[in-house]
């Protein structure tokens, strides 16, 4: 065969895109679970949740190696290259906070205040909500570069609105919870620094769905 | 001896058209096959049929490029040295052509026929046995055609994307553009196979009112299509849209067949033609016309390899270019068959292959495509380069051997 259009076309990184999305969805429930596991003093549970989520970030690791490695320089796109791959960094950093938050976690058993667990349990659902919205976004934006209507564009621009406004209720949360925590009297300081510190992950995996959202918002601009 | 060169001719260009049937024709019939608009079936029996069409109908002009006006028949005079000579040109491009076809290259049979040619010009009466000006002409034509390609698809593509796509209702949109993009389509389809073709003259249609039949044609059957979209279209919005363009692939497969067919069929027929003038006439002057039946067999042997391994390579380029959606395949075809079009009626030998990758980097220029190497524009670049001294070379070798043997 001898063909010089088989080898213009290169693989889409939308549809990379789109499956490290679904990583980051599958990850929720997990984290979730994890937590839960974590405050029920429960290891083995929580070590099993924790093995799942460093398996769903290596899988999303190596997709994002992959759409890496298949945008070459030449390459043409809907979006800028640079642009796409500040994108994904975003995007990737979101699983990295998950994975770190539950690293964080098992490093040291840190009993977690009666008072503060429905706030706590309140952010791992906003978290949940952000890991969740993401996966649309990334569905959304991949429909409208292929068939650039308005309508689809507008669908783009309500799901980073809705991550925004989750990434804000996310924060309100978080600095409640810092504010309790700095505020009570642990006995042992290590346990401030550890529950500080993971709510701080926690605010992370918001702040990137965030930042990925305003790339998204650069991309999709006319 | 001639009757030896002329049977050895034949089957060089059988081959040769049995090898733009097989491996060209899936360049332009892919998109179409990709884009879900035609089925494989529909693409050989399109592909095959159509580019007959093209080589009987319109084919005339680029194979009398080939066989008259790129060397300077005064400067060999002896028309058995030419005879070898085209016969040599044929068998060093269908080596080439073999062998890039063996080993995946993207090469094109236009350029494998333009070097060899020049090849045995060089060898047989030297540098000024070649008409330069006219060479100069068609390698203008190589770089032009797929720039001009690339631009066309590129602006159709930024037009269906300005005024369907991004309309608040896209589907009514290209309804109501419906007479444009399918009318013009339809008008240049009706223009090339009427104005200065054998076809036209037979009936008796002349240049000018050729264009005011195909323009009135276009119109009815574009106002026509339009009602007729609106009526038989089940789908909305999207959908909608790259279904009315998905039935707009239907007539663009056969704008790029036909547009295939009437300038490839060239590299094959073009020596063969001066072979066989040379055969009955024992000159080559630039009056003869190129003898049709010559461009029926060229016809052929394009369809015959289009049924028996062009729908192979159909088929494994149109499941990899599935990106290729209706409204980018649109534009692709029309780029490509509109380039390659107005290249034949000018009398230019130029690749559909290139041309269609000119358009698809114009799709992708436009950010119509996920990801489009343009680093491959880069490496079409070089064996562009490479094929003219490797398709030159072989021939001035061969024609040695066979002045050789029959001289």
């Amino acid at each position: 065969m001898r063909t010089a259009l088989l080898k213009l076309f290169r693989q889409s990184p939308f549809d990379g895109l789109l499956k490290h999305a679904e990583y980051i969805r599958e990850s929720g429930p997990i984290f979730r679970l994890a937590i839960i596991a974590y405050l029920d003093e429960s290891d083995e549970e929580f070590e099993r949740h924790h093995n799942q989520v460093t398996i769903i970030e290596n899988q999303g690791d190596m997709v994002k190696r992959n759409i890496r490695g298949h945008l070459p320089r030449g390459i043409l796109m809907p979006v800028d290259k640079f642009q796409l791959l500040w994108y994904l960094r975003e995007q990737d950093k979101i699983l990295d906070s998950v994975q770190d938050a539950l690293h964080w976690l098992s490093y040291r058993k840190t009993h977690i205040p009666d008072e503060m667990v429905d706030d706590l349990l309140l952010m791992v659902e906003k978290v949940n909500e952000v890991l969740k919205s993401m996966y649309p976004l990334v569905s959304s934006a991949a429909s409208y570069f292929l068939n650039f209507s308005e309508e689809q564009r507008n669908t783009v621009k309500e799901a980073i609105h809705q991550i925004r406004e989750y990434e804000f209720q996310s924060d309100q949360v978080e600095r409640k919870l810092l504010s309790d925590l700095l505020s009570y009297p642990f006995e042992n300081a290590t346990s401030a620094f550890h529950l500080t510190r993971l709510i701080e992950y926690l605010g992370d995996v918001s702040n990137h769905a965030e930042n990925a959202g305003d790339m998204m918002r650069a991309m999709i601009a006319r | 001896m001639f009757e030896i060169i002329l049977v050895l001719g034949i089957l060089a260009g059988v081959y040769m058209a049995w090898n733009i049937g097989a491996n060209d024709v899936a360049n332009a019939m892919a998109s179409a096959v990709g884009a879900n608009a035609i089925t494989l079936r529909q693409a050989v029996i399109i592909g095959g049929t159509l580019d007959f069409v093209g080589a009987t109908v319109i084919g005339s002009h680029v194979t009398s490029t080939i066989l008259h006006k790129i060397l300077n028949t005064q400067a060999i005079a002896d028309p058995r040295v030419m005879m070898l000579g085209l016969l040599a040109a044929l068998l060093s491009a269908a080596f080439w052509v073999f062998f890039a076809t063996w080993s995946q290259l993207p090469v094109s049979t236009t350029h494998s026929i333009v070097g060899a040619v020049v090849g045995f010009g060089i060898v047989a009466g030297g540098l000024g046995a070649i008409q330069w000006g006219k060479i100069i002409a068609i390698i203008l034509s190589w770089i032009i055609s797929p720039i001009f390609a690339g631009l066309l698809a590129y602006l159709i593509f930024v037009v269906i994307r300005s005024s369907i796509l991004r309309r608040p209702e896209p589907f009514v949109a290209a309804l109501k553009l419906t007479p444009i993009f399918l009318g013009s389509t339809i008008f240049i389809i009706l223009v090339s196979l009427l104005s200065k073709t054998p076809l036209g003259e037979n009936l008796h249609i002349g240049v000018r009112s050729g264009m005011v039949v195909s323009l009135a044609i276009a119109t009815i059957v574009g106002i026509r299509a339009k009602s007729w979209l609106a009526r038989t279209i089940r789908k909305v919005e999207e959908d909608g849209v790259e279904e009315i363009f998905k039935r707009f692939q239907i007539i663009t497969s056969c704008y790029v067949a036909l547009a295939h067919g009437a300038n490839d069929v060239a590299n094959a027929v073009g020596p063969v033609a001066g072979i066989y003038i040379i055969f009955k006439t024992h000159a080559l002057t630039e009056k003869i016309p190129v003898p049709t039946f010559l461009l029926v067999l060229g016809g052929i042997f394009i369809a015959i390899g289009v049924f028996t391994w062009g729908y192979k390579v159909i088929e494994t380029l149109g499941s990899k270019i599935t990106t290729l959606t209706n409204t980018r395949g649109f534009s692709v075809d029309f780029g490509t068959a509109t380039s390659v079009l107005l290249a034949s009626k000018m009398g230019l030998p130029v690749s559909t292959t290139h041309a269609a990758v000119g358009a698809v980097i114009g799709v992708g220029l436009a950010g119509g495509l996920a990801a489009v190497d343009f680093k491959v524009v880069g490496k079409i670049t070089l064996y562009w380069l490479i094929t003219l001294p490797l398709a030159a070379l072989p021939c001035m070798v061969i024609f040695k051997i066979l002045e050789a043997i029959f001289l």
